[in-house]
């Protein structure tokens, strides 16, 4: 079931800045990334899905509302991390959080708590006084605790440790079983590997691709680095292999680039010499936007 | 058509500039009512007979000499004397304080406080948590001047109430009409301030701009008022005013609020009371509109 639908999105800021004709649907249940350069609209598309900013042309439909005309009704089943934390004027964490479940008119702390706790977060702590990192945390807490079935978040895991980052996406996983639908941006490639099922790729405000995650880590088209020990393994292999992608003569080394079923092929170029070594090089999201990027500005 | 939540949490943020304004006036006032009162300075009276005995003492000099010829010599226009004589110097300062020194700290209030109501918060982005909860942005500005409204009206029945007790701790009787309407007087100055102010808050989305413009009229009105001041009759008489500066009470709001008017309860103030409630219906009410349609950047 179709709960996110953006159509024809536009909201032109100027100076090719703003978003460009957004069109891309969203099922319910999914996890989906959206990732890009500075400036390539993120936090602009996030925006305009909670309603803050209006939209020139095309709208944005989540759960049958439009984002901007019923943004107050909409913030009954979804919850937002901003992409810049600031606080409202409250002593501690927890002062912050009680307010906050107010104003969303709930009582129940146990999610809350259990962020809290997951993310090792002491909220009775100073709310000025907080990291940079514990401020993400708080705010993370106050996203989760409503427990609204769809969740926005702009660079969630900003300032975050290492192993916070982990207990953070591990608690996306966990929501992602309950079957919330959420849309995540950022510049974290692997934070999307780990987690999306689908990402979106922008680019100065245009969407340039979408694509299962599944379909991206299973690509049929293969890379392999090949180490020759001599010179004439290397010269000859470089004359005869179609599949060699690029060379590096100083290494004896050779780049080959071939789909599954053309691997066995591969034996026929490389067995007359002696091999000294052969590793996959693994096509991974930084590589498929690479190659979405790279494929766009040629 | 306001949230109570919010309205807490707006109070939890502002009491305390709140009290300190409060207080502030509220010490002048009782110091000027009191202290000043019981200096009795208030009646002034011409001694007939002493000033008999100068008229009688030069005139038989027969040397021409009058006592209008005396202050000539020294440069006043000898028409002031008697109304340098019969004026009221309590008057005066009532007049010093209700329009000016008084409203002061209460200027400062509304500018610092409607800024920090609306453009503050979406200036730093914690209006983003406001916004994430489902309550209409109409309810959440119209929740925020009902606070900056209520609370200024608080701060004047409080004042209302400490004039009229130390004015009659002061001078044994307190005329509790003209008390009343001078306060009127600066309660509805100030709402239209506040108006101003907070109309620029819902405008911008930097505090810096919301701050120039709030703050910049306030302190242009204000500093109007004092220029104004040296054009006023009471300036003028006692020979340190210049007509000409009179100029200066038509570029300020503050000079509707016509004390004169008050003191002979003739009608001019209460049109002049309505302007001022105009200005201030105008500014909030469109500030309700602007923000219900504008982009944020939260």
């Amino acid at each position: 079931m179709t709960i996110i639908d953006v159509k024809g999105l536009t909201k032109d800021f100027g100076e090719g800045k703003g978003i460009f004709d957004l069109n891309f649907e969203i099922k319910q249940g999914e996890v989906i990334g959206i990732t890009g350069a500075n400036g390539s609209g993120k936090t602009t598309t996030i925006r305009h899905l909670m309603g803050f900013i209006k939209p020139d042309q095309g709208q944005a439909i989540i759960n049958g509302l439009d984002a901007w005309k019923d943004s107050s009704e909409l913030k009954k089943v979804v919850g937002y991390i901003p992409g810049e934390i600031a606080f409202p004027d409250y002593p501690t964490g927890n002062e912050f959080i009680k307010a906050q479940l107010e104003l969303m008119g709930s009582k129940n702390y146990d999610i809350a708590n259990y962020v809290a706790h997951k993310l090792k977060l002491d909220t009775s702590a100073n709310l000025k006084r907080m990291s940079k990192g514990m401020k993400q945390k708080t705010a993370i807490v106050a996203a989760f605790m409503s427990d609204s079935p769809i969740l926005f978040f702009d660079e969630p895991t900003t300032g975050l440790d290492p192993l916070m980052r982990r207990a953070f996406l591990d608690l996306i996983l966990e929501e992602k079983k309950k079957g919330k639908t959420i849309i995540m941006a950022t510049h974290i490639y692997e934070e999307i590997e780990q987690v999306c099922d689908r990402y979106i790729l922008l680019d100065k405000g245009h969407v340039v691709d979408i694509a299962s995650l599944d379909e991206i880590k299973h690509h049929e088209q293969k890379s392999f680095k090949i180490g020759f020990a001599s010179k004439e393994g290397f010269e000859w292999a470089v004359k005869t292999c179609p599949f060699v992608k690029t060379n590096r003569p100083q290494y004896n080394q050779i780049i080959v680039e071939m789909y599954d079923q053309e691997i066995n092929e591969i034996f026929d170029y490389v067995h007359r010499f002696k091999v000294k070594y052969i590793s996959e090089i693994k096509y991974d999201l930084r590589k498929h936007i690479e190659s979405k990027l790279g494929g766009k500005r040629s | 058509m306001i949230n109570r939540s919010l309205l807490k949490q707006s109070i939890k943020a502002n009491w305390v500039l709140w009290l300190v304004t409060t207080l502030g006036v509220g010490i002048m006032l009782v110091i000027i009512n009191v202290i000043v009162g019981k200096s009795g300075i208030g009646s002034s009276e011409i001694d007939q007979l002493t000033l008999a005995q100068y008229y009688a003492a030069l005139d038989m000099s027969g040397s021409g000499l009058t006592v209008a010829g005396l202050f000539q010599a020294f440069g006043i226009d000898p028409s002031r004397l008697e109304q340098l004589g019969t004026m009221d110097l309590n008057l005066a300062i009532h007049d010093m304080f209700y329009t000016m020194a008084g409203l002061l700290l209460p200027i400062l209030y509304v500018v610092v406080t409607g800024n920090k109501l609306v453009a503050n918060q979406v200036d730093r982005g914690s209006m983003a948590y406001i916004l994430s909860s489902p309550i209409k942005r109409k309810k959440v500005i119209v929740t925020q001047i009902v606070y900056l409204v209520g609370s200024i009206i608080g701060m004047y029945v409080i004042l209302f109430g400490l004039d009229v007790v130390s004015q009659y701790i002061g001078y044994g009787e307190v005329d509790v009409l003209e008390v009343l309407l001078m306060n009127i007087g600066g309660l509805v100055t100030i709402l239209s301030i506040a108006g101003i102010a907070f109309f620029a808050s819902s405008l911008f989305n930097l505090s810096r701009h919301s701050l120039a413009l709030g703050g910049g009229l306030a302190v242009f009105f204000f500093l109007t008022k004092i220029m104004g001041l040296f054009g006023s009759d009471n300036f003028v008489n006692m020979g340190f005013g210049v007509k000409e500066m009179r100029v200066f009470n038509f570029m300020t709001i503050i000079s509707l609020f016509d004390t004169a008017s008050i003191s002979e309860l003739s009608v001019n103030f209460i049109w002049k009371f309505g302007i001022m409630i105009g200005v201030a219906a105008v500014a909030f009410i469109s500030s309700i509109f602007i923000f219900d349609k504008k982009d944020l950047p939260l």
